[in-house]
């Protein structure tokens, strides 16, 4: 499965143009889709419908509610994250 | 929403080798059918006795000829030159396939094709046959 993007004005295997998707395409309509101008490769896939399968990752930024094991714990900070206060 | 009974055709949806290229066809059949075999023999009652031989599907799309990014040129030129089979898709509306909604798909290839073809101020309209060229025939997806 691969990620494409729809780059001409038409629709492609039922996607609007701009819109991006994923498929397995054989490669001799792939190629005569890209020849055309018609789509182009997604190269930086960020989104994986199977945590656990073999798709390419993408940096994620950290949540802020995580906590640096190398940066010394502020307690302030620590309870504002942790959201609840303890009584 | 899905074809109502009896509405002409407006919003026929047709896809060649995944590229939609309703919005410059006007005219659209699909023909299947098998050979009739003559499977006479005597004493037969005075009547020819007819079996069904080899099916075959065409479906006939009339294009206005665009020779633009993508459009009809683009995409039936590479077709014919190259010879290679590609997938046909065509439904009686742009909506999703469904029982009111069937959508006919069919693998096949191009033996001729017309790049240009009109008189003097005259819309450019080409008529493309595409013959079957695979065993699955023309299959109907209803889903």
């Amino acid at each position: 499965m691969k990620s494409y993007i729809v780059t001409g004005t038409r629709k492609v295997l039922g996607n609007e143009p701009g819109e991006r998707f994923e498929a397995e395409i054989d490669e001799a309509q792939e190629r005569r889709l890209l020849d055309a101008g018609l789509i182009e490769l997604d190269e930086g896939q960020t989104w994986s419908p199977d945590p656990g399968g073999e798709h390419e990752e993408t940096e994620v930024e950290a949540p802020e509610s995580v906590v640096d094991p190398e940066v010394p714990v502020d307690e302030t900070t620590s309870a504002e994250a942790g959201g609840e206060e303890q009584e | 929403m899905a074809v109502e009974a009896k509405q002409p055709l407006i919003d026929a949806s047709i896809e060649i080798d995944g590229v939609d290229l309703s919005q410059v066809a006007n005219e659209v059949d699909i023909d299947d059918s098998a050979s009739e075999e003559d499977v006479s023999g005597f004493q037969g009652g005075g009547y020819t006795e007819e079996a069904r031989g080899l099916k075959t599907a065409v479906i006939n799309i009339t294009f206005f000829q665009d020779y633009s990014t993508g459009s009809v040129h683009q995409t039936l030129k590479p077709l014919y030159d190259s010879g290679e089979t590609f997938v046909v898709k065509v439904k009686p509306d742009d909506a999703p396939a469904s029982e009111d909604n069937p959508q006919s798909v069919m693998t096949g290839r191009l033996f001729g094709y017309s790049p240009i073809k009109a008189q003097v101020g005259k819309a450019q309209a080409i008529q493309v046959t595409i013959r079957n060229a695979s065993s699955d025939g023309l299959t109907e997806v209803t889903s």
